[in-house]
């Protein structure tokens, strides 16, 4: 792959990794920040990729990687999401779009509480459509412990889901959460 | 204790299971299994839900505008040598050293002096979607509706956005936020022009073969627009090029010696109307200096690639207004095809229709 060829699949990539990148910053800017980083190594390291492989998991692989670094290096934590939910809440959308932007922001809010490495598993299968074994790569991690942070992550999900909307005045309960 | 480890582990099946990673034996076994105890048929239906809201979460952002200092990481940096890169460097035009000129006065003057100065004036009026701002004319140039025959632009695009939504999935585009995706690409071409010595494309006037074999760049020499470029994007998470034309060099020169005073805010650029430019007869003719000049301003066009499936309708051409910009779609041949400028409604939907007499002419 010469360059040119490099960056085309950069390109093509970006939209992808910009959705992973949020499902794990859960902000644009940092997630856009992170993308940006992610690009920019891979492109200081081109000589590093494999011909054959899929070039599109060996993103995915540096964005989690410079993610969890960041992580550890910052510490960042989010506890109360407040953060998350002024940028997603603060757009202003068409009227018939606010019901369907409150379920979304619903789910994204209950998949930014997973813990860190459950929500990287969930984002490459569920989201991105990897298979465990891809996804297991990515991650750097066994076959099994994408199995069970999988099943973790959507139980937890499950019961979020149970909790902001079974009950009655589900939404009240829900805006008391953040 | 084991009663949470047996939880879990069949949390593991079910989920492995909906994810597709069981093998034909333990398909049946979950099936079976769902089939004789209602309590787990419950948790696998709650696990799928699960599942199908967290799979949706995030598609938004696929319809985003990629920002414009991603894709900057896309393209082969300027220094690099031409030669050994498909991305090749094409200078819109040589620009004429000018005398510096104190602060906003310098700016106005050397862009008046431009042959990009048009493009300038315009993306003063975008309103732009990808957080650019351009500024350089401040604020005091109102937005005018692009078609002075028709009603209020504004209201237009409201009535229309409904209407929009409705036919958006038949473009083969998928969800409405295309529109926005591709007027934002437009306005950020548009606006990444001004004063911008030299703009790279993936695929220029000389290298049109690095299309793929099913895409063709229109010819509209006669509407006066000229073939810049295309760029490799993305659309609604489909591979896509976006094609650039300007107005032709006859134009510019015609231009370059009868500045026209744009309607918008009373700047002089150099957009005036060549006869070369003009529709051809038969078309709703444009009657005023406003329309004329409109004409010549820079187009770009959307056509989406590598799909699949031709099994979806064709679609005519269909106008919108987003964004500032002045929308004509239409699908034709397993490519979704979306032209975008600001000229006004009846020449967009000329150009529109030569495109795709072209594009199913061979």
């Amino acid at each position: 792959m010469n360059e040119a060829e490099f960056r085309d699949q950069l390109v093509t990539v970006l939209p992808r990794l910009r959705r992973f990148a949020r499902g794990l910053a859960g902000n644009a800017t940092q997630a856009d920040d992170l993308v940006q980083s992610a690009c920019e190594r891979a492109l200081s390291r081109q000589q590093q990729f494999q011909e054959g492989t899929r070039f599109d998991s060996w993103m995915f692989r540096i964005v989690q990687t410079i993610w969890i670094d960041q992580l550890r290096a910052r510490a960042v934590r989010k506890e109360d999401g407040s953060e998350i939910d002024e940028e997603r809440y603060g757009n202003d959308e068409p009227v018939r779009q606010v019901e369907a932007r409150l379920a979304l922001a619903e789910i994204r809010q209950a998949m930014s509480r997973l813990p860190e490495e459950q929500r990287v598993v969930l984002m490459l299968v569920t989201v991105e459509g990897y298979s465990y074994r891809e996804a297991a790569e990515i991650a750097d991690v066994p076959l099994g412990t994408v199995m069970s942070r999988l099943a973790r992550a959507r139980a937890a999900l499950a019961v979020l889901l149970d909790q902001g909307r079974g009950l009655p005045g589900s939404h009240d309960n829900a805006t008391a959460r953040r | 204790m084991q009663q949470q480890d047996d939880r879990r582990d069949l949390d593991e099946r079910l989920v492995a299971f909906l994810d597709g990673e069981a093998d034909e034996a333990e398909q049946a076994a979950i099936i079976a299994l769902q089939e004789t105890d209602p309590a787990i048929r419950t948790r696998l239906e709650r696990l799928a839900q699960a599942t199908e809201l967290a799979r949706g979460a995030f598609d938004d952002v696929l319809d985003e505008p990629v920002p414009a200092h991603l894709l900057a990481l896309g393209r082969a940096p300027a220094e690099a040598e031409p030669a050994s890169s498909s991305a090749i460097i094409l200078p819109f035009r040589r620009r004429k050293p000018k005398p510096k000129q104190p602060g906003k006065a310098w700016r106005l003057g050397r862009l008046k002096d431009s042959p990009l100065a048009g493009i300038a004036t315009i993306a003063a009026m975008c309103v732009l979607t990808i957080g650019l701002t351009v500024s350089i004319f401040g604020n005091h140039i109102p937005y005018q509706p692009v078609d002075p025959d028709m009603p209020m632009a504004t209201d237009m695009g409201s009535r229309q956005v409904a209407s929009a939504n409705a036919v958006a999935p038949d473009t083969g585009l998928g969800s409405a936020g295309w529109m926005d995706t591709v007027a934002g690409y437009h306005n950020l071409f548009i606006s990444s022009a001004r004063g911008a010595e030299n703009t790279v494309f993936d695929v220029t006037p000389h290298t049109e073969n690095a299309l793929p074999g099913d895409v063709r760049v229109p010819n509209l020499g006669v509407w006066g627009l000229e073939f810049q470029g295309a760029r490799r994007i993305v659309l609604d998470g489909k591979p896509a090029f976006q094609f650039f034309y300007r107005p032709d060099q006859m134009a510019d020169r015609q231009a370059g010696t009868t500045p026209a005073t744009d309607s918008a805010g009373g700047i002089t650029h150099t957009s005036a109307q060549p006869p070369a430019a003009k529709p051809p007869a038969g078309n709703k003719p444009v009657g005023s200096k406003t329309a004329a000049g409109k004409a010549a301003l820079p187009v770009t066009l959307f056509v989406t690639t590598g799909e699949q499936s031709f099994d979806r309708p064709e679609r005519p051409p269909t106008f919108q207004h987003r964004d500032n910009v002045n929308l004509t779609y239409w699908r034709h041949r397993g490519h979704g095809y979306a032209l975008v400028g600001q000229a006004d409604k009846g020449w967009m939907f000329s150009v529109a229709n030569d495109i795709a007499y072209q594009t199913g002419a061979h």
